[in-house]
């Protein structure tokens, strides 16, 4: 073996360094000749004819060297272009064939590269920052939420929805971890990403902001592309307001004007200096996600908008609302830094103002990396992408038998070619090689073309994520090395998995047999056998998918035909935000409400209402319950501040007790007009089990209590997947929230200038663009519908392959058996016997393949199961009706070759014998 | 004067015993092979030089430039270690082949 694998390196010196070893060889051959005819001169031959004498028993020298040099391994390379050469020659001979095999090969291959590269912008990419490795976020769990009155969840770490872990600290617990711990370089704080509205001279649009510390950028170790980042001075209260942004923002906003440096723009209602413009190719901290731009952290209670009361508690222990994050040092480990983390946590806990924990919360600091961002995008799509590149590496393999099935029909119309190169001496290696490269190289022109379709179909894929994501997603099909590797890989893979049973059955060495039966039509045991299994393995496995597709569609049903609590048809949804009003002002919230009795009269309109969020938008703010004062609270409640008429417009059931009356409205604060709530059904279901709930006391936030004054019925807030939760209704909303409008009739053509008139009733006001509750509900479930789209599309692809290569198989084997056919006809077989026989295969056949793919299903569908919802992955429905369609439409692949076969005319058959 | 044909596969060995008493070039290989049979064993050179380049490439022979008896450069091929133990095996199993052809030819 090490002598053979000496060889090979000899003979690739030999290779590499050919010119030089040719004039050697031939320098070589001519002493020969010269020292020949030497030897003949001294013969007593004359010169010149010894000369030529010695040329000819040498022989012809170019040959010779050929010859010669063909032990230094050279032959391979030949042969390859021989085979190349030859397996274009059988494209050009059967294009027919070879344009099926690539279509089908570029289709599964490109799927698998559509998938492969999304996932691989998403999963595989650091930060484009110097040393990403060296980034840490904070992660806090604890068996009680942080204390704080507001804790904030943006999606952008791994948090737990019962808020026992998250990532959002307070203002002054960074400030420890900034001073406390000298194993970092630097640390800094964030909020999530906001859509923020920027007023650029008469352009008003949507942007993505994220609030920060000051040394944000700078502990990134981003440097400016123009103007400065921000310092200290900026992130203090009462600076002029600054703003950092993004290349990509500056050269579409502003057209990589750089004279916008030191001018403001608008931010919210607030006017802000832009002072720098961060390099291109640094997107912000969340890989797939653009951030446009940066503001400090000071100035977020002005521009989003916050109620002057709250304001303080973002710069206090009150609101958990900024994320956090570190460089560490070099040659500081994960655990040491951790370590430091909890030490200053234990020292905020015994020695802060108000701890944000106590010690039997038993709370936990630990860092992720963030090298590859925040996983605010992949942990949502990861799951889907990993699911889809199962389901296309299915496709694949399906496609790969499917083309096995057809490579066989083919391998016995090739069988005499093969025969006469076996018989005229080739090795059966070289005619496997051969074969192979004719795969090959159908799985290469198809690779070519599948990554044509993959940059087609990832284009419309990520168009139909960033729709439902809210805005566009930084997502974007490249032709990167991983990805080119990969497509070559499962190109090899494709061609292996497609070529290699034909190919073996082509070459398998039965010479004499072969050449005697080529002019019959040969029984073709062992094909068929082959044939049977292929047929069945795709059967099976078109069953997995198209099981999976079914439990997706039901899950998918069930959930778009919950009940939500409330109804969810002609109702509209308009976001509004109000600035901040200046002393003396009417309030927002008092704009809200008169823009909402204007809204009322409308033509077209029945009511309309006020909440702070929509529902089952996926967003939810949650409350801790305490009955007793000072007690630790009992456990949750999701939170709604509404409007007048919240409760007849959204068709929620009042249970018992009384509405909020009109005079209980006021503004969103800490100690609100009114001590009245309304709990659901729920909430008195679980705190007073068993008791009347009403008139009951509530300690829901830090001050004084609430008391229940009514009991409605319950309604999913937060998500159609969810559980029913306890909810809180606080008649109170904020200086914005959203406008919830339900009209008389389908709502589609109110909305656009239900917005254009709120518009005018209140210039000034950025509103958002109207959605029907159907749309949110729809957006919310784009993850469901995205899965059951692909799987139903994937299906349908699978279901026509298996059908079409149970027709090959048929059809082939009609034609062949048309003898065999022709003698029972003759012998008095009916038409309607000779079609059964042929359907009975088919069906006995797909029968085992479905049965084979129901265990292989029974056993694969429980991956699926974070994405089904009240249906079991063993779902019978899903699985029967899978089994029926493929069975049914599998008989009508049987049906054509057997219609063929009962037509065959007995006595041209036996005269064409 | 008749020729024989030198047996199929044994070029290499005689190849490598000729080069087993010292360095030789090509031409230099056939004319000893060709003495040493008696006349009998003529080397084709559309052999010999395939099957110089494959025990290079095997690493049994390793080539070195020198002057010829003409006084130009030939190429001198020498057995190398590897070689030795090559021809070695390769006439040990040729003894036992011949010596079980004589067998097989006494009998009948």
């Amino acid at each position: 073996m090490g002598q053979r694998f000496g060889g090979c390196l000899r003979g690739l010196g030999f290779r590499l360094r050919q010119g030089k070893y040719q004039r050697e060889l031939r320098d070589e051959m001519r002493e020969h000749v010269r020292l020949k005819a030497q030897e003949l001169t001294a013969g007593g031959m004359p010169e010149p004819e010894a000369m030529s004498a010695a040329q000819k028993t040498f022989g012809n020298e170019l040959k010779l060297r050929e010859e010669s040099q063909d032990a230094w391994h050279w032959n391979w390379l030949a042969a390859l272009i021989q085979d190349l050469r030859y397996g274009l020659r059988q494209i050009r001979r059967n294009p027919g064939y070879a344009a099926i095999v690539i279509a089908t090969l570029a289709i599964g291959i490109g799927a698998n590269t559509a998938i492969f590269s999304l996932m691989n912008a998403v999963a595989y990419q650091h930060l484009p920052v110097p040393r990403p490795q060296q980034l840490v976020y904070f992660n806090w769990s604890a068996r009680h939420s942080i204390r704080a009155y507001s804790n904030y969840n943006y999606g952008e770490c791994q948090s737990s929805v019962n808020g026992t872990s998250g990532c959002s600290f307070t203002f002054p617990f960074y400030r420890q971890i900034l001073h406390d711990t000298k194993d970092f370089q630097s640390a800094f704080a964030y909020s999530g990403i906001y859509p923020l509205h920027i007023l650029n001279g008469q352009n008003l649009t949507s942007e993505q902001g994220r609030f920060c510390t000051s040394q944000f950028l700078a502990g990134l170790q981003v440097r400016p592309y123009l103007g400065r980042f921000f310092d200290s001075a900026d992130d203090r209260a009462g600076a002029t307001p600054v703003v950092v942004i993004a290349y990509g923002y500056w050269s579409a906003a502003f057209h990589g004007d750089k004279k916008i440096l030191g001018h403001a723009i608008r931010v919210g209602s607030v006017p802000a200096i832009v002072i720098g413009i961060a390099p291109p190719g640094f997107h912000g901290l969340v890989i797939g996600e653009r951030e446009d731009l940066w503001i400090p952290a000071a100035d977020a209670g002005r521009i989003l908008n916050v109620p002057q009361q709250y304001r303080a508690w973002m710069r206090t222990n009150g609101s958990a609302w900024l994320e956090l994050a570190a460089r560490l040092r070099p040659g500081i480990s994960l655990a040491q830094a951790r370590t430091a983390a909890d030490a200053a946590l234990r020292f905020q806990m015994s020695h802060g103002a108000s701890p944000i924990f106590h010690l039997r919360d038993q709370p936990k600091i630990t860092l992720a990396t963030m090298a590859d961002g925040l996983p605010r995008v992949s942990k949502i799509l990861l799951p889907l992408f990993d699911l889809l590149m199962a389901s296309v590496g299915l496709v694949l393999l399906i496609i790969c038998v499917n083309l096995s099935g057809l490579g066989l029909t083919r391998a016995q119309q090739r069988q005499r070619e093969m025969a006469i190169r076996l018989s005229v001496g080739a090795s059966r290696r070289r005619v496997l090689r051969q074969l192979f490269t004719e795969s090959l190289l159908l799985a290469l022109l198809g690779a070519g073309l599948g990554i044509a379709f993959a940059y087609a179909s990832s284009g419309l894929l990520i168009r139909f994520l960033s729709r439902n994501w809210g805005h566009q997603l930084d997502l974007n099909f490249s032709l990167n090395l991983p990805v080119l590797l990969f497509t070559l890989a499962i190109a090899i893979f494709a061609a292996l998995a497609s070529g290699l049973i034909p190919a073996l059955r082509a070459t398998r060495v039965e010479l004499y047999a072969r050449l005697k039966q080529m002019r019959e039509d040969a029984p073709g045991k062992h094909r068929s056998r082959a044939g049977n299994v292929l047929i069945v393995v795709q059967t099976a496995l078109a069953l997995v998918i198209m099981g999976g597709a079914g439990l997706l569609l039901r899950t998918l049903y069930k959930l778009e035909t919950r009940p939500a609590g409330f109804s969810e048809r002609h109702l509209i949804t308009i976001s509004a935000s109000f600035p901040h009003a200046a002393a003396g002002a009417v309030s927002g919230w008092r704009r809200m409400e008169n823009l909402r009795q204007r809204i009322e009269h409308f033509p077209g309109v029945k009511s309309a209402t006020i909440a702070d969020m929509p529902l089952l938008s996926g967003e939810s703010s949650t409350q801790g319950v305490k009955l007793r004062p000072g007690r630790p609270s009992l456990g949750w409640a999701d939170a709604l501040w509404v409007g007048p008429r919240f409760f007849s417009t959204m068709g929620i059931p009042l249970l018992t007790g009384r509405k909020f009356a009109r005079q209980e409205f006021g503004p969103m604060s800490p100690q609100p007009k009114s001590t009245a709530i309304i709990v659901n059904h729920a909430f008195a279901h679980q705190y007073f089990p068993g008791k009347n709930a009403l008139g009951e006391l509530v300690w829901l936030g830090p001050k004084k209590p609430f008391r229940i004054a009514g009991v409605v019925g319950n309604t999913l807030l937060q998500s159609l997947r969810g559980k029913i939760k306890p909810v809180v209704y606080y008649p109170a909303y904020l200086n914005g929230g959203v406008m919830l409008v339900r009209a008389a009739m389908a709502s589609a053509g109110l909305a656009l200038p239900l917005r254009r008139g709120m518009q005018k009733l209140d210039p000034g006001v950025p509103f958002g663009r109207p959605q029907s509750q159907i749309q949110i509900i729809e957006k919310s479930l784009f993850q469901q519908r995205l899965a059951g789209i692909l799987f139903s599309l994937f299906a349908l692809i699978v279901m026509a392959l298996a059908c079409l290569g149970l027709y090959g198989l048929l059809a082939f084997e009609t034609l062949q058996q048309r003898r065999e056919i022709g003698i029972r006809m003759a012998l008095g077989a009916q038409a309607a016997q000779v079609r059964r026989r042929v359907v009975a295969r088919g069906l006995k056949l797909s029968g085992v393949g479905v049965a084979v793919g129901l265990a292989l299903a029974l056993g694969v569908n429980r991956f699926l199961s974070s994405l089904l919802y009240g249906v079991s992955p063993m779902d019978f429905w899903a699985l029967f009706s899978a089994s029926l369609l493929l069975i049914g439409v599998a008989g009508l692949a049987c049906w054509l070759p057997a219609r063929r076969s009962a037509r065959i005319d007995p006595w041209q058959t036996l005269h064409y014998e | 004067m008749k020729r024989s044909e030198i047996p199929y596969g044994t070029l290499d060995m005689m190849v490598l015993k000729t080069l087993a008493a010292g360095p030789k070039h090509g031409y230099g290989i056939a004319q000893r092979i060709h003495q040493v049979s008696g006349s009998v064993l003529q080397v084709e050179e559309g052999s010999l030089y395939p099957a110089l380049q494959r025990l290079l490439v095997k690493g049994w022979v390793r080539a070195e430039w020198g002057p010829s008896e003409n006084n130009r450069r030939a190429r001198y091929y020498q057995l190398t270690a590897a070689g030795r133990k090559q021809l070695e095996i390769e006439e040990m199993e040729f003894e036992k082949a011949i010596a079980a052809i004589r067998q097989v030819l006494q009998s009948a």
